[in-house]
């Protein structure tokens, strides 16, 4: 176990470099001075050039990248130009906003998703399995931000249960908090829910056609036991690889839902400085939001070795 | 080579024991067309996707109105028999400019499916045929872009290269390389193994005869089955950039920008959002009953 968690981690270097230097990439394509951006418009061309060079923007490409990837590391991600603030400190701000958000989604979209999938593959044919099959399909062909619009219509304005937009923190009112996080993470949720259905209805079917599955059944257990017990673990398997390649993507769809419901996350974060062009928040979002991707890429596939123990002898 | 052989003979069989099936149109296109006529819901999927391709193509003639024609006196118009999806805030007639939107969402589609599928079938073809250091390195490279969630890669693509339509074509098309490089070296390397790959290669086959001939036609299933799912992707990708304002700028109609001006406009005039919304629904829900139709008939396994 501890050789492959190492080889994992060994792997993930590459690729997180690789990260670095795409969005440093990025940074250079940015349209634009970045000094002249700092300054304004009234910057005088001394002061220009002065500040050109306290950034460094006067030396060499692998120069500047290697300066900027010490500050990286060091959590530095440059200074918004709108604010002046620390980038770092702005996404910290509002990371645990997204993170909850993405993480409720997920939750919620396994609960139903994985369940429901398990169940229209047990009873396969069924009119619990078309109607499963059915909705999941509308799941996955649902665009996030129309969803989200129809939540608003029917609980919000229709029904009148929920808030429409905006937020509340857990500090100030828990349960405030949780009617406002609700829809949002409902439309989040959605096309997960969708895929987990999909997925693990697919996946379900496959398990329980195997030997293993028969035998339990001829030993006489119930089969509640063997669905849940003995044939789920199996056929989770790759289902949380889906689950997994889906957290990001589940980030990448936290930008849109928040605009729907007015929500100060990091998409709203982005999305502002998209339209103020203030780069260096651009850049640190992205940033930060792809690391966080290949992290959750590396839990998922060390909850592999739980899930399959053959792992442990393949690598 | 064997296998199409074994299976060859009952199938002559049963054709004989049915004088009414046409003769001699056993080819593999033909056996999938069929396979792919008997998913009822599939064929529903592709209909729609025929008449929204013909509707978008003659916008100009099946459309009531002009798609920028306003009339304030007819603001905000519930859906009736002058107006069948209503009016936007403009006076506009919903209908038209959900048949003119139909005409960027098709072209975002094929066209960033485009930019996608050919670099990506290109990346997975070398990865999976060559090996070695080619597939590692070419394999990092999609796991970089793989770290960036698509949607936000395509939101940072625009912010850096500044609203348009190409833009959008071009930032879609990017975020999708990955999904198809995958795919394909996927099957590359089921197919390579297969006796009739040795074969050719025993027989002096250049690599470049062997990619051409022998691999690629291998495979063209997941690749067909990708494209469908890639163009339900890449039209919900586009929707989503015109809602958030960074595609296709204002007046031309696009599904998502109309889907986000709508929003303002929610309690008293919710048709405006919600027809739009519909739309990008439906297409990309027929996209997936004809990608599912495809991968059920193309499965290998049949």
């Amino acid at each position: 176990m501890p050789k492959y968690v190492l080889r994992r981690l060994v792997a993930m270097v590459p690729v997180l470099l690789g990260v670095v230097v795409a969005v440093f990439v990025m940074i250079k394509l940015a349209p634009g001075d970045p000094a002249a951006a700092l300054l304004g418009v009234q910057a005088t061309p001394a002061e220009l050039v002065r500040v050109r060079h306290a950034m460094g923007l006067d030396r060499t490409w692998p120069e500047q990248f290697a300066i900027w990837l010490l500050g990286v590391l060091h959590g530095d991600l440059g200074a918004s130009y709108i604010s002046k603030k620390p980038v770092s400190e702005l996404i910290l701000a509002r990371l645990p906003v997204t993170v909850e958000l993405a993480v409720i989604g997920t939750v919620l979209a396994a609960l139903v998703g994985i369940s429901a999938g398990v169940l229209s593959a047990a009873k396969r044919y069924t009119r619990l399995d078309y109607t499963v099959t059915t909705l999941a399909l509308f799941g996955v062909s649902m665009p996030t931000f129309w969803f989200g619009i129809l939540l608003i219509l029917l609980f919000s304005l229709y029904l009148g249960w929920l808030p429409a937009s905006g937020f509340v923190p857990l500090a100030r009112d828990p349960a405030r908090h949780f009617q406002t996080v609700l829809m949002p993470s409902l439309a989040l949720g959605v096309f997960l829910a969708g895929s987990l259905a999909r997925f693990s209805r697919n996946s379900m079917v496959e398990t329980l056609s195997l030997g293993y599955v028969q035998t339990a059944r001829a030993k006489g257990l119930a089969n509640s036991t063997v669905l849940w017990v003995h044939a789920l673990r199996n056929s989770l398997i790759p289902t949380v690889t889906v689950l997994g390649s889906q957290f990001g993507a589940l980030l990448g769809g936290a930008v849109i839902v928040e605009q729907v419901f007015a929500y100060p996350g990091v998409g709203t974060l982005l999305l502002t400085a998209i339209s103020q062009r203030d780069y260096p928040v651009v850049e640190g979002v992205t940033l930060v939001v792809a690391t966080l991707v290949v992290l959750t890429n590396l839990v998922v596939d060390l909850a592999y070795t739980w899930l399959d123990p053959r792992i442990h002898y393949a690598t | 080579m064997q296998r199409s052989l074994a299976v060859a003979e009952p199938m002559a069989a049963a054709r004989a024991a049915l004088p009414v099936q046409a003769p001699l149109r056993d080819t593999h296109r033909w056996r999938v067309w069929h396979r792919l006529r008997r998913h009822r819901l599939a064929i529903v999927g592709l209909g729609f996707l025929v008449l929204l391709v013909v509707c978008a193509l003659a916008a100009d003639v099946v459309s009531p109105y002009r798609p920028l024609e306003q009339a304030m006196n007819q603001r905000l118009r519930p859906p009736s028999a002058a107006h069948l999806l209503g009016t936007d805030d403009f006076g506009r007639d919903i209908l038209t400019r959900i048949l003119f939107g139909s005409r960027i969402s098709l072209q975002v589609g094929f066209v960033a499916v485009g930019i996608a599928g050919s670099i990506g079938i290109v990346l997975g073809l070398l990865s999976g045929y060559f090996g070695g250091w080619i597939d590692n390195v070419l394999m990092r490279c999609m796991d970089v872009l793989l770290a960036f969630p698509a949607i936000l890669l395509a939101v940072t693509i625009m912010a850096l290269l500044g609203p348009s339509t190409t833009n959008v074509m071009i930032a879609i098309g990017i975020a999708y390389i990955p999904i198809f490089a995958r795919v394909v070296r996927g099957t590359v390397l089921t197919v390579k193994p297969n006796e009739y790959v040795e074969a050719a290669r025993a027989a002096g086959a250049s690599q470049l005869r062997m990619l051409v001939q022998h691999i690629v036609p291998g495979t063209t299933g997941p690749i067909i089955v990708q494209v469908s799912l890639a163009l339900a992707y890449a039209i919900l990708a586009e929707a989503a950039l015109s809602f958030l304002g960074l595609g296709t700028q204002p007046p031309t109609p696009t599904w998502g920008s109309m889907l986000s001006f709508g929003r303002d406009f929610v309690r008293e005039a919710p048709w405006f959002t919600f027809f739009p919304g519909f739309a990008i629904f439906l297409t990309v829900l027929s996209l997936n009953l004809v990608g599912d139709g495809l991968s059920d008939a193309l499965d290998p396994r049949l």
